[in-house]
């Protein structure tokens, strides 16, 4: 299979979907233990067990926002899936059970937030996209990526999008899909909490204002039939169980970037709730960006 | 699953239909909130878009496409839905031939699917 055996892992045991339901998120998250981050990697988020619940849940929060687990308009003969910047897994072990004959593969740049047990069609490989993909030219129908803009310096983009195109099939489909900082009907809270987001990320390099570029970066490495689109989703619990969901999840992504600041936790915290409520108040919405388009014939 | 009778496309109007149901997502994502229902005509239009694209890639000039009753169900409501739209827009021979075809997407669709 692939030829690339000796690259990927398989695991044990799975917690099930009953076990992330008991763990999800509440509004207030624990009290604060450390958080690990990723050493040797521009990765702003945490890479630890609670940051792991934070990744199934926001899977499901997109699954209840999206409607599915991707926008692209896939054939049912989809056979071989690629999803990069896997995390958790939960994507690609989901999507086995949507394609069932398909073989998926899910990389990332650290193992340690795979499940113990994966369906037979899932298989995972340790790989950095920004170092290259360690697959050959051509090899996917689907390649998706997702929520990776505060992992990726903002002048690499052009050449990981190129790398994800390198790796699809002429007709085959790439996919992304990122967050940015644009909230409809934000308050004043909302947006220093934004332009605070936008500080820490702008002193890694990371830029994120380029999910406002998916489309041109697509196109610009060989993609046709580009189709772009900002989806805006209800973040509150005023617009029910998707906005509930996502709300949860903004407000754990907010805390996870909380020790990359010297903001005092009780002012942080402050600033989080004064945002919550003008989410609630305001009926406010999280844009997200998706782009995805189908590699050239040659 | 039941299936419908087998929807007769040529080429010109399998990029048309599909043309709709990307116009129609994209109304969808803007502007109806999440829901099992938005969500559920969502996922069979895109399923559907993919397989339209699947028999168009295959190069035939006039190709058929076999639709499920729940396929062949979400289109017509898909096809009232965007009559409805376009008929808010300001009149132009544009928008007056995509009314027309959509009228006449929409009649073949009660009809059964047979022909379009």
């Amino acid at each position: 299979m692939f030829g690339f055996s000796w690259l990927f892992r398989r695991r044990k045991a799975r917690p099930t979907l009953e076990t992330w339901k008991r763990e999800q998120p509440t509004a207030t998250p624990p009290e604060s233990e450390p958080r690990a981050y990723l050493p040797d990697a521009p990765y702003l988020l945490p890479k630890d067990q609670q940051e792991d619940q934070r990744l199934h849940f926001q899977h499901y929060a997109l699954h209840h926002a999206f409607g599915n687990h991707y926008l692209a308009p896939l054939s049912p003969e989809t056979r071989t899936i690629l999803d990069v910047g896997t995390g958790t897994g939960i994507w690609a072990i989901d999507m086995a059970q949507q394609f069932p004959h398909a073989q998926i593969i899910g990389v990332d740049i650290a193992f340690t937030s795979l499940p113990h047990t994966l369906p037979n069609t899932c298989l995972f490989a340790q790989a950095d996209v920004l170092q290259g993909l360690p697959f050959p030219t051509h090899q996917f129908d689907f390649t998706h990526q997702r929520l990776l803009v505060l992992a990726i310096p903002a002048p690499r983009w052009p050449s990981v999008v190129r790398e994800l195109v390198r790796v699809t099939r002429p007709q085959g489909w790439v996919e992304l899909l990122e967050a940015g900082t644009t909230v409809q009907n934000a308050g004043p809270a909302t947006e220093r909490l934004l332009s605070w987001v936008r500080e820490i990320s702008q002193a890694q390099g990371i830029e994120l204002a380029m999910v406002t570029h998916l489309a041109d970066f697509l196109t610009q490495a060989g993609c046709q039939e580009v189709e772009a689109q900002d989806i805006p989703v209800p973040l509150g619990s005023w617009a029910g169980r998707s906005g509930h969901m996502l709300k949860l999840d903004a407000l754990r992504v907010f805390e996870a970037l909380r020790p990359r600041t010297p903001i005092a936790p009780a002012a942080f915290e402050a600033m989080l709730n004064a945002a919550a409520e003008e989410w609630e108040q305001n009926h406010a919405s999280y844009v997200f960006h998706a782009a995805y388009g189908r590699v050239a014939l040659l | 699953m039941s299936t419908a009778p087998p929807l007769s496309l040529t080429r010109e109007q399998a990029r048309r239909l599909q043309g709709y149901v990307q116009t129609y997502r994209r109304y969808a994502f803007a502007s109806l909130m999440p829901g099992t229902e938005r969500n559920t005509t969502l996922r069979i239009l895109q399923a559907l878009q993919g397989k339209l694209i699947d028999v168009m890639d295959q190069k035939t000039a006039l190709f058929t496409c076999t639709l499920t009753r729940e396929e062949m169900t979400t289109l017509k409501t898909m096809t009232t839905e965007l009559l409805l739209l376009y008929a808010k827009e300001p009149a132009s021979d544009q928008r007056n031939a995509v009314l027309a075809d959509l009228a006449a997407l929409k009649a073949r669709l009660r009809e059964g699917g047979n022909q379009l």
